[in-house]
């Protein structure tokens, strides 16, 4: 059964290796950009607000792919000699902020009125009422769509191939070259895939129905 | 008053400018990458991993192939030592811009000079020669170029413009097809979804040996071909130093280590560029 994938499966989990740790690297910078800056959107004033719209719309509006072409040629450019795998992470990073950014944004907002009033009315200043009220509680509404981001994230490192960032996908590419047997090597691929991604599908299925509040 | 101001304000760009006109010629007769280099220790050199037998991954999951042991050759002919190079594997739309941003010091990627591509990198002498061959299934009723210029045959192509240009040059009345991969090529002919592929000889050589059911047209799409290590332009030192090793691989002090890697790639001993050295002896 499938000879091909079996005696090549350990050149392809090599390559697993290196999407989980692009996965993490991307998913938890990402986040991190992504939630501050959906803080300060938030908090910020009207000119800060704008800009941080604008960076949200452009790199939601815009596939993946073209911003790591982006990155991977702008670099360059700049004088920045970088591996193909660091302009992809940053680039991703960058993508997956925006994302992350405009969940944090729409939690911030989902937070009830009632509890930003009740703050208030007890003479709390603004950013006590942000770190002790508000930002708890969007935290909670915040981790189903950031968990589903990097669901959307860990699948779309296989484009980092394309620009020559070796992992699952670029090995399984290589496999395919040498032995040409490409529905073998790719059911391998989509297994592969699938084990890193569906224990996160899970959590994010359960934590949907644990922190949704109860309306 | 502003006339003065800007007269003022050209005469200092000029001067700027003449500086750094006199500063960028000394600088680029002292700083060659043959400098970097050699004082690095070690090649960094562009290479495909999905081009067999040039440079694919083989079974251990090692980077192997002819382009490969040229690459380590060179090594050893700059440092005495064959592993002291380390590889970047690059796809072939990614040679250009990776040498010329100075990713690579030089890229060793079966890439055959067109005069398009010696406009954007620099080319050494061919160190091995290249054609385009058309491959099809082995119970396909082709016999010669003619008989693929048909409305129901579909070319497939890779993504690289002298394909293109060359499949509606000699087919115009064929479909065509692109791919990004030289796999995706041939299983596209071997799954019927394309009824011919353009394969550089070499490789389909290579393919058809491990798939018994296709075989390679005898007639040519192109003469011989050169093939060239290519790097970034204007930088002689370096240019001149591997024309040089190239040189003395196909007919100098190098050619017995190049036949050696040529006969365990390709299964047939290389001609000698100096061609009075293979007369057969008396």
């Amino acid at each position: 059964m499938f000879p091909v994938l079996q005696s090549n499966l350990p050149y392809l989990l090599q390559g697993a290796v290196y999407t989980v740790i692009l996965s993490a690297i991307v998913v938890s910078c990402g986040t991190a950009l992504g939630v501050g800056i959906g803080v300060l959107a938030s908090v910020g004033g009207a000119i800060l607000r704008s800009i941080i719209t604008a960076y949200i719309f452009l790199f939601r509006g815009v596939p993946v792919l073209v911003i790591m072409f982006l990155g991977f040629y702008s670099f360059p450019a700049l004088g920045l000699r970088l591996d193909a795998y660091t302009a992809v992470a940053i680039s991703m990073i960058v993508y997956v902020g925006a994302f992350v950014a405009e969940a944090t944004r729409g939690a911030i907002a989902g937070v009830p009125t009632g509890q930003t009033e009740a703050a208030k009315s007890l003479g709390m200043r603004k950013g006590k009422m942000m770190r002790e009220i508000v930002l708890p509680q969007a935290m909670r509404l915040v981790i189903a769509p950031v968990l589903n981001i990097s669901l959307m994230a860990i699948k779309q490192t296989s484009y980092a191939s394309i620009v020559g960032a070796w992992e699952l996908s670029f090995a399984a590419r290589e496999v395919v070259e040498r032995t040409l047997a490409a529905f073998q090597i790719f059911l391998g691929v989509m297994l592969i895939y699938f084990i890193i991604c569906y224990p996160l599908s899970l959590a994010a299925r359960a934590l949907d129905k644990r922190l949704a509040f109860d309306s | 008053m502003k006339n003065g101001f800007l007269s003022k304000l050209r005469s200092v760009f000029a001067g700027a400018l003449a500086t750094m006109v006199v500063a960028g010629a000394a600088h680029a007769q002292e700083t060659s990458r043959l400098d970097e280099l050699l004082s690095r220790g070690k090649l960094i050199v562009g290479v495909s991993s999905e081009s067999p037998p040039f440079g694919f991954v083989d079974e251990k999951g090692e980077l192997v192939g002819f382009d490969i042991d040229i690459a380590k050759l060179i090594a050893k002919a700059t440092f005495g030592d064959e592993t002291k190079v380390e590889f970047v594997r690059q796809s072939a739309a990614q040679r250009w811009p990776n040498a010329q941003n100075g990713t690579i010091d030089f890229g060793a990627q079966t890439t055959s000079i067109y005069a398009d591509r010696a406009q954007k990198v620099a080319f050494t002498r061919s160190y091995i020669d290249g054609g385009v061959v058309m491959i099809v299934r082995k119970d396909a009723p082709f016999q010669k170029l003619a008989d693929f210029n048909k409305s129901d045959v579909t070319i497939a192509n890779l993504t690289t413009p002298t394909q293109e240009e060359r499949a509606k040059r000699l087919f115009p009345s064929a479909q065509i097809a692109t791919f990004d991969g030289i796999a995706a090529q041939f299983n596209a002919v071997k799954l019927g979804r394309a009824q011919g592929a353009q394969l550089d000889g070499p490789v389909a050589a290579w393919y058809v040996k491990q798939n018994p059911d296709m075989r390679v047209i005898e007639e040519r799409l192109t003469d011989v071909v050169n093939t060239g290590i290519f790097m970034k332009p204007g930088d002689f030192r370096l240019w001149q130093y591997l024309d040089l090793t190239v040189s003395e691989m196909t007919g100098g002090y190098l050619f017995a280590d190049y036949s050696k890697i040529y006969e365990k790639w390709f299964g047939t001993k290389p001609l000698n560029v100096k061609w009075y050295l293979n007369q057969p002896q008396k």
